[in-house]
């Protein structure tokens, strides 16, 4: 149990001094880009392709917890889903925060109905769905293994995100894979590089501790069914 | 943002490049969009009076905030339940406690 809390501790340390390495090497060795790309305003790219990295990165995790969960029931199983999916949303909300502001600079609007943009907020909207159902369906075995099969069929809309660009065009540049959005300058990728494995280390210091988080409710829940039965739970 | 600064390596877009002999600005910008390698701006959209620093100060106050909103409120529920989870065992136990002696 203390080796699992140092371990974490380690993870969330870690994560911070990743984060403010790369906050200081964007902005004080990442030179700007062209004005096409938004200049000064395309170092929220250094955060905003990172967070949809995270995005698909939790995804992922709640799909294969998900499917695990649909195969043989478990409460960490189900804890791990939650937790991903709840994450996916966080991630998902910070790319639709960042998006927008860049696109004004860059595009001259802040929402247009292109692919990427479109695809990436139903794959919102769906890891919200599955936040919502597992928080106000109801804790029986039904709505779990419900909201398992949605977060296994959520995941299916993200490789649509990352090949929306190149199948059905649109205003983004491909970057990751086709050289795209004027990454020229070395310092460039190595701050996207330095964004993806900041973003990766935060995806697992928040699923761990949101299914840590979820553990306890289930524990709690527990509690109070015994409390109950031995006749000392008050409520609350 | 100075012409020709070696820390701006991309601040000519390929439309103005002047070895380039070839479209105007607004046919490029649209084969740029065709093989997916640049930013393309929304056609007939204000391109000016959006401040660059604003947009970005702005897009690292919301994203922070949102992660720390989450984090906090996440903090703050997992010390409930703790304080919960401490409450629930310290009756449970009275209550066994109470069960043996009689």
């Amino acid at each position: 149990m203390q080796r699992t809390q140092l371990g974490f501790t380690l993870l969330a340390v870690s994560t911070a001094v990743v984060f403010a390495f790369s906050i200081g090497f964007i902005f004080l060795h990442t030179p700007a880009a062209q004005m096409a790309a938004g200049g000064l305003a395309q170092k929220i790219f250094y955060f905003h392709v990172p967070a949809a990295y995270a995005m698909y990165l939790s995804g992922l995790v709640c799909c294969i917890a998900s499917a695990a969960y649909l195969l043989s029931e478990s409460e960490t199983r189900n804890a791990l889903a939650q937790a991903a999916a709840e994450c996916a949303v966080v991630f998902g909300c910070l790319v639709m925060v960042s998006g927008p502001l860049w696109a004004k600079k860059a595009w001259g609007v802040y929402w247009t109905w292109e692919p990427r943009l479109t695809i990436s907020l139903l794959t919102l909207l769906v890891y919200v769905a599955v936040v919502l159902l597992r928080g106000f369906a109801g804790s029986g075995e039904a709505e779990k293994r419900f909201a398992a099969a949605l977060g296994v069929l959520g995941t299916f809309t993200l490789p649509f995100i990352h090949f929306a660009v190149s199948w059905w065009g649109g205003n983004h540049p491909t970057v990751i894979g086709g050289g795209g959005g004027g990454l020229a300058h070395p310092a460039m990728r190595q701050a996207l590089y330095l964004g993806f494995f900041a973003m990766t280390l935060l995806a697992a210091v928040l699923i761990w501790s949101r299914t840590r988080l979820l553990g306890l409710s289930a524990r709690v829940e527990r509690l109070e069914h015994r409390a109950a039965t031995a006749g000392v739970y008050e409520g609350g | 943002m100075k012409e020709g600064d070696p820390l701006q390596p991309n601040a000519v877009p390929s439309a103005a490049a002047p070895a380039a002999p070839g479209p105007p600005a607004a046919a490029s910008a649209h084969s740029a969009a065709s093989d997916h390698s640049e930013f393309t701006a929304v056609r007939g959209a204000p391109q000016a009076g959006t401040s660059a620093e604003l947009v970005l100060v702005l897009a690292y106050i919301l994203m922070w905030t949102v992660l720390l909103a989450f984090v906090y409120f996440g903090f703050r529920r997992q010390r409930r339940l703790a304080q919960r989870i401490e409450h629930l065992e310290h009756a449970l136990g009275a209550a066994e406690q109470d069960a043996r002696k009689e």
